[in-house]
């Protein structure tokens, strides 16, 4: 079979902060026209580098990708625009992003063809037999904004194929469905892409995509480590030179050691453990003594979801869930893209209310508290750290920690107070340098070491290992932890990361 | 071009979606079109009317087109005469001439006539008895007198007129001179009229009597326009070719000068009221700059969506084109709706032809151009704001706008520097385009500095902030340097916004302070009443008592004015004026601080330091003087100098005398109080022979004698033995019981005996200019050259100008009045005399009814509030300040209208940044209170640079544009006002819609149950 995808030791490089950061780091993928590839892989290994790289939206700082033989490294922009145009189908996890909401569904299926200047009338023809494809016919004049979150995934999917593309390329297609959505969004897919002998690239945690699967690639930390097809376990991917990342359970196992030995069997390879110790990267900070005077018993009810229910337009995220936040232990939400994991992050803070159900939160049930009553709870008595913190980029991490204590009315010596959180997420030697020069993992710590600062009961934190590499990952992740076993909080965070989830005292899974 | 519909598409789409927002952007470039055309299209009109008022202003006669034929021409018989004088007439001013033939003053039956011969005479007159004439034969011709009537008929040898009538002329003046009576030795000739231009022609006796022909077209002010000037002036140099060809017995005169003088200044004043259009242009730049800040978000996501679909650089560029270009181009035409309805508004009022006006303002080649390329230039510059990254205006390097910025600062501080920018360029409609240009190059600069200074200072205000425990203002600050782009964006709109209204409040503030400046400079009080054009003074009609009983609180001064000779620069001479006002008076003139270092009461204190002076003489009262004379030598004139009750100096003369012995006597006036003095002139005889032989350059030798005076008695009563007089140029006082005196007129000068005075060596105290106090010794001390009579003064102030003290350009000299009259009186006695009044008054109402009556009229009288009103009354002038006013008005309104969209935007675009606030416990009563402060601090950052903005413009184009409102060069120079009653009226209307502005907005995006979840873009 022909190649349509074929990456060789590919490095891109992101300018980020002061120290700058690989997103790939000698990344090889083949792809064989007609496949269907899901790469799974957890926030900020680099997946979607590997899309924007393959839509020749960023160019390689090493390495080789051509797509159907063309070399994207050698692309002109015009090049660029004309293999999108032509080539390409590319479908975004959020709909909202993919589709224009000023135009029609029609319009915007069309829009590729209109793009490359082809017949209106044809391509509206061409659209609307496409829309009809999906049962959405009824819907071509309508305004996404007028439809639910599942058809306007489909209309973003059919728009990704109506100019019959060579190569697709999905980033969480169904991220922000329902379970049922998602399923048909994929079957869709499949259909539609098996229908015009495309290729596609789909990066999904959803269990849902390996139903459309020919080939399921996994990536860590910018690589390619693992392989397998729909049914069959996985494989090592071994590199260029020999690389292998052996799983991170086994080396767990092996009590985390520096040092290995290999001895050649028959037909495998035997790795032994040597030496002592936990390995332990240069970043990972250490934790030095608790910052908050406030430490809470253990199993302590720091805040209560009582039968909740949510919906978002006619998407039912939430229905009869109950949780309890507990002093001194490291609760993980998991459940892939729109699960609502997020969303049990806000209602837990006050900053989403249920449409039905109960929350108490330091004792306090929320029901009828005004906004500002929330504020209020929210600064007593509980941390978010959001994906994107709102850190003030010219401000340093120590003023940025300092705001927010400023901001919760903290008292007393602020300064001893900053530089002791900071340290305790290892950026003691960071504290003066502008958040917008810090890479997007140091901010993530400095958002965690401003919430660890706050002297407060709820800690609660949203993908908080996404685009960090895995030594900062678990840093973080044994941060919390931390944070948890020995200062007694009662953390709760959102993630797909495993090791995350390893360290975790209970796992929630949501979305069924 | 199949490629380039789906991004129109888009465009369109967007433009559907985003109804409110387009509606916004179209009204403010609409507003900001309109504001420019109703500029072009008020320009216009402004200088029509000015145009009209200064051919109104003309005499009759000189206000018409006007062929005059002296005689016709050889072979050729009067119709075709006039066939040539009419086509060329024709071709200036509508409809028919007013046809005449004039005679010179005849001798008809011993009576002194004057014959003229009108078509439509019935229309021209006003009969006051008899009747019209209505047929001229060669034996009975009838004709109107005009004036007073004479025996009915007129009969020498062929010629019978027959007087049927006596009429008055409706107007006389549209015949200019040519019906003007001039008396012929005392005789004045008597006006008669026949009806019919030629009239005469059919009369065989007036052959061979010279006559001319007049063909008269008026020009009605109202219909000749401004547009049309040029074409008129064309033609008439065509009709002038014509009539030249025809015959050279005809003359084509015109108000050509008027004409020419009224478009220019009307060029001027179409460049002054481009700086308004410049204005309107800068705002329309800034405001598409905060509209285009504020899509920028939206036509990012549009243009990441466009591109992953494959679109090039062309169609993504094109979908932000059609879709700004759209607006624009909607608002731009809904502006120029706007425009033409305003202007025909204006038009229709003024009562000019709506059509006319629009076709010669907005529908020119130039307007069009100008609103294409005002479009053009928004559209490109909005494209440019929507589309530039955030980091395309890097904070340590210097990015394209620095240096644009730099360089219209260099070609500004160039163009000052060069003198380009001079008064001249302004106030004689040069075309210097750089004057133009200025505000909106100033704002550009001030945009730019603003953008880079702004950040710095809202962090170095952060760091302040930190100090104290106050959060809401360093949330505030926070948010204000977090945000550049916009923040920027949206300062440097408002800035510019309130500079630049500043800058037309303070403008207009100049001008109308102008206006009352140069009419306070002109009637330094409030009144000013002069010798007329029957010679009669002031002071023959009233005296200064008298004036000032006219009405309530009137305070008069006299004034002396003469012209003084003082050396000059080199060895040039300089012909100052010589004021001469009661200390008084100078302590109450409409003053301004930049005439003089020295303040105008510490002035006034100086002049009148010596205190007043009155001349001196002996007391009498009116009767029979009477005088001995023992006279040798030649003969002379003696005259007595009295003083009467109102301070009027006079003569009488006590005749013409030979040598001998004899008794002089003269009758005095009964109002006479005081003899001053005794006159010694050569008599009348002597005088000619002596003039006649200097003429001739003849030697002669010098005439004079002696006299011996007795004692000078009225009504037999002794008033004085002349003891204690002294003798003025060159009459020798000898001693002895009486007064003996030589003389010896060497230059035919009078003589004058009379007491000393309190002036009398010593010297005026006077404020100079500085060209005359400088020719000043070390010590202040110059002589002025009175006519003849050496004046010595000391100057104790110097004074750039001073009130109606400069009408000779050659500086001027201020004395105390009563000083000065004694000085010029004591020497040549009547020279003195006050020849103005100045009144002063609280009530001008009662003064100018009080100054109606009739024993006022001969008198010239100049008003400082006529004069005032005249000048704001002025089209030209009142055009721009209404322009002005309404770019005021304007650049607040958009101003406010940018700044509310600014603040939609900032909450829209920073919903991640509140929701992580509110996150991190924050209440939105707060977060509301921090978009508060925050709209302060930008407001009141903006007011401020702004105020500084606006007085740094209005400083820099008061200083360039020298010139009135009126496009007049402004005397005394214009002087910045700032307007602070207004700007502050105009501040509080700005806080109280912002407040508002912010309050609504405020209220609604903290108004839901839960903050909106934040909207990240990883990309």
């Amino acid at each position: 079979m022909t190649v349509a995808v074929d990456i060789e030791e590919v490095f891109v490089l992101h300018r980020s902060g002061v120290r700058g950061i690989a997103a790939l780091q000698g990344l090889s993928l083949r792809v064989l026209e007609g496949e269907i590839v899901v790469v799974a892989g957890p926030s900020g290994s680099g997946k979607t580098s590997l899309l924007r790289l393959l839509a020749a939206m960023d160019a390689p700082s090493a390495g080789r990708v051509s797509v159907h033989g063309a070399d994207l490294g050698l692309f002109t922009a015009q090049d660029s625009d004309a293999y999108r145009a032509t080539t390409l189908g590319i479908l975004d996890q959020h709909y909202a992003r993919s589709l224009s909401p000023d135009l029609t569904c029609l319009q915007s299926v069309a829009l590729q063809l209109d793009l490359a200047g082809a017949d209106p009338t044809s391509n509206r023809e061409i659209a609307l037999e496409l829309l009809e494809r999906v049962g959405l016919a009824d819907r071509a004049e309508s305004l996404p904004g007028a439809l639910s979150g599942g058809e306007q995934q489909r209309v973003a999917v059919c728009a990704a194929l109506v100019h019959r593309p060579r190569l697709l390329l999905a980033d969480e297609p169904a991220g922000e469905l329902d379970e049922e959505s998602a399923e048909n969004v994929y079957r869709l897919l499949g259909e539609l892409v098996r229908g015009t002998g495309a290729t596609a690239v789909v990066v999904s945690h959803d269990p849902a995509s390996e139903a459309i699967a020919d080939r399921l690639v996994r990536i860590r930390d910018g690589r390619v480590v693992e392989e397998s097809t729909p049914g069959s376990p996985s494989q090592l991917v071994v590199g260029r030179g020999g690389w292998v990342r052996i799983p991170e359970p086994f080396l767990r196992d092996l009590g985390a050691p520096q040092r290995l030995t290999a001895t050649p069997g028959t037909d495998s390879v035997v790795l032994g453990g040597r030496g002592s110790g936990a390995a332990s990267a240069t970043s990972v900070p250490t934790p030095s003594e608790p910052v908050a005077a406030h430490v809470p018993q253990i199993n302590e009810r720091m805040a209560e979801m009582r039968a909740i229910a949510k919906r978002f337009g006619d998407r039912t995220v939430l229905s009869d869930f109950d949780f309890s936040a507990l002093g001194g232990r490291f609760s993980a939400l998991v459940g892939r893209s729109g699960s609502g994991k997020t969303t049990v992050l806000h209602i837990l803070a006050g900053l989403e209310l249920p449409d039905a159900g109960e929350v108490v939160l330091g004792g306090e049930p929320l029901h009828g508290s005004t906004r500002d009553e929330l504020a209020e709870l929210r600064r007593r008595h509980v941390a978010l750290v959001t994906q994107e913190p709102g850190l003030v980029p010219y401000l340093s991490a120590f003023e940025n920690v300092e705001l927010g204590l400023r901001l919760r009315r903290a008292e007393g010596d602020l300064a001893a107070s900053v530089e002791s959180a900071l340290r305790e997420v290892g950026l003691s030697d960071r504290l003066h340098i502008a958040a917008a020069r810090l890479s997007a993992g140091e901010r993530q710590r400095v958002a965690i070491a401003r919430a660890l600062a706050a002297d407060v009961r709820l800690l609660l934190v949203d993908e908080p290992t996404a685009r960090l590499d895995e030594a900062n990952g678990r840093a973080v992740g044994h941060l919390l932890a931390e944070a948890a076993h020995e200062r007694g909080l009662a953390v709760v965070a959102a993630t797909h990361d495993p090791d995350l989830v390893e360290l975790a005292d209970k796992v929630v899974q949501l979305g069924g | 071009m199949s490629r380039a519909r789906a991004p129109l598409v888009v465009a369109a789409a967007r433009l559907r979606a985003h109804r409110g927002r387009a509606l916004l952007v179209a009204l403010g470039v609409s507003a900001t079109t309109a504001l420019l055309l109703g500029v072009i299209g008020g320009s216009l009109i402004a200088r029509d009317r000015a145009v009209a008022r200064q051919l109104t202003a003309l005499p009759a006669a000189d206000r018409s087109f006007r062929v005059d034929a002296f005689g016709l021409p050889a072979g050729e018989k009067y119709d075709a005469a006039d066939g040539q004088a009419t086509a060329a007439l024709h071709l200036l001013a509508p409809g028919t001439p007013l046809r005449a033939s004039f005679f010179r003053e005849l001798r008809i039956d011993h009576e002194l006539t004057q014959l003229a011969g009108l078509d439509n005479l019935a229309g021209l007159v006003v009969l006051r008895s008899g009747r019209l004439p209505q047929s001229c034969a060669p034996a009975r011709c009838e004709v109107l007198q005009i004036g007073a009537a004479g025996d009915p008929r007129l009969d020498e040898g062929d010629i019978h007129l027959v007087r049927v009538g006596v009429a008055d002329l409706r107007d006389r003046a549209v015949f200019g001179t040519s019906l003007d009576t001039v008396r012929i030795g005392g005789e004045a000739p008597v006006l008669l009229l026949a009806d019919g231009r030629h009239v005469f022609d059919t009369l065989p006796a007036f052959d061979g009597i010279f006559r001319t022909y007049g063909w008269i077209a008026p020009v009605d002010p109202n219909r000749l326009h401004v547009w049309d000037i040029s074409r008129v002036l064309e033609r008439e140099t065509r009709a002038q070719g014509d009539l030249a060809r025809a015959g050279d017995v005809f003359r084509l005169s015109g108000p050509d000068q008027a004409l020419l003088d009224a478009r220019a200044s009307g060029r001027a004043s179409a460049q002054r009221l481009a700086l308004v259009g410049g204005e309107g242009s800068a705002l329309l730049l800034g405001f598409a700059i905060v509209v285009a800040v504020g899509m920028r978000r939206g036509l990012a996501n549009e243009r990441r969506r466009l591109r992953q679909r494959g679109a090039s650089g062309r169609q993504t560029f094109l979908a932000a084109a059609g879709e700004i270009g759209t607006l624009t181009l909607i608002g731009t035409l809904l502006g120029v709706c706007l425009g033409v309805a305003a202007v025909a508004l204006l038009a229709r009022r003024a009562g000019l032809p709506a059509g006319g006006v629009l076709g010669h303002s907005l529908w020119s080649p130039t307007a069009v151009g100008l609103i294409f390329s005002a479009w053009l230039v928004s559209t490109g510059v909005l494209i440019a704001a929507a589309t530039m990254r955030e980091g395309d205006m890097p904070m340590r390097r210097l990015g394209l706008l620095d240096v644009a910025a730099l360089g219209a600062l260099g070609a500004v501080v160039l163009g000052l520097a060069r003198g380009g920018l001079d008064s001249t360029a302004a106030s004689t409609g040069g075309t210097r385009v750089l004057l133009l240009l200025l505000p909106g190059l100033i704002c550009f600069v001030a945009a730019v500095a603003v953008a880079r200074l702004l950040q710095p200072l809202m962090r170095l205000g952060e760091r302040a902030a930190r100090r104290t425990s106050a959060l809401v203002p360093r949330l505030a600050l926070l948010a204000l340097s977090r945000s550049p782009a916009r923040t920027k964006a949206t300062a440097a709109f408002l800035v510019v916004g309130f500079g630049l209204a500043l800058f037309a409040a303070s403008w207009r503030a100049t001008l109308e302070r102008g206006a009352r400046d140069q009419a306070a400079f002109q009637v330094p009080l409030d009144v000013t009443l002069t010798e007329g054009t029957q010679l009669v003074q002031p002071l023959d009609v009233a005296s200064i008592d008298g004036y000032e009983r006219l009405a309530p609180g009137v305070k008069a001064f006299p004034a002396v004015r003469r012209l003084a000779d003082v050396a000059g620069e080199g060895a040039s001479v300089a012909s100052p004026t010589l004021l001469g006002l009661p200390a008084a008076a100078i302590g109450s003139l409409h003053w301004r601080s930049d005439f003089s270092n020295v303040p105008r009461n510490e002035l006034a204190r100086r002049v009148g330091k010596d205190g007043p002076a009155a001349l001196r003489g002996v007391s009498t009262k009116g009767g029979v003087a009477s005088v001995r004379v023992a006279l040798a030598g030649d003969p002379v004139q003696l005259d007595l100098v009295t003083l009467d009750r109102d301070g009027n100096v006079g003569t009488v003369t006590l005749g013409e005398h030979a040598a001998g012995t004899f008794l002089a006597t003269a009758k005095l006036p009964l109002a006479t109080t005081e003899i001053v003095g005794l006159e010694i002139s050569l008599s009348s005889s002597t005088l000619l022979g002596y003039t006649h032989r200097n003429a001739e350059a003849e030697t002669s030798s010098v005439p004079g004698g002696s006299v011996a005076l007795g004692r000078l008695a009225v009504n037999g009563k002794k008033v004085t033995d002349w003891h204690g007089f002294v003798g003025r140029h060159g009459l020798q006082i000898r001693g002895g019981g009486a007064l003996r005196a030589s003389y010896a007129f060497t230059e035919g000068q009078t003589m004058v005996l009379r007491l000393p005075q309190v002036t009398d060596g010593r010297p005026l105290q006077v404020i100079a200019s500085p060209e005359i106090a400088r020719s000043a010794g070390p010590d202040g001390s110059l002589v002025l050259d009175v006519q003849g009579t050496p004046v010595p003064a000391t100057v104790v102030g110097v004074a750039d100008r001073f009130p109606a003290a400069q009408e000779q350009g050659e500086g001027f000299v201020v004395a105390d009045e009563s000083r000065l009259r004694t000085v010029l009186d004591a020497d040549v006695p009547g020279s003195g005399t006050p020849a103005e009044v100045w009144l002063a008054t609280p009530d001008q109402a009662s003064l100018d009814a009080a100054l109606s009556r009739p024993r006022f009229a001969p008198l010239d009288r100049a008003s400082r509030v006529a004069i005032e009103r005249a000048l704001v009354s002025d089209p030209l002038a009142r055009g721009i300040t209404i322009a002005l006013g309404v770019a005021a008005v304007l650049a607040l309104a958009l101003a406010l209208l940018g700044f509310w969209i600014a603040l939609v935007s900032e909450l829209r675009d920073e919903r991640g940044e509140l929701f992580d606030l509110e996150a991190q416990g924050v209440p939105p009563r707060i977060l509301r209170r921090q978009l508060r402060v925050r709209a302060a601090l930008l407001l009141a950052f903006a007011l401020v640079v702004g105020a500084v903005l606006g007085w740094v413009l209005s400083r820099l184009v008061v200083a360039v544009v020298r010139s009135t409102a009126g496009t007049i060069p402004a005397d005394p120079p214009l002087q910045l006002d700032l307007g602070f009653g207004l700007a502050l009226t105009a501040v509080a209307a700005v806080l109280a819609g912002a407040a508002l502005v912010v309050e609504l907005t405020t209220r609604r995006a903290f108004s839901g149950s839960a903050p909106e979840r934040s909207s990240w873009s990883l990309e």
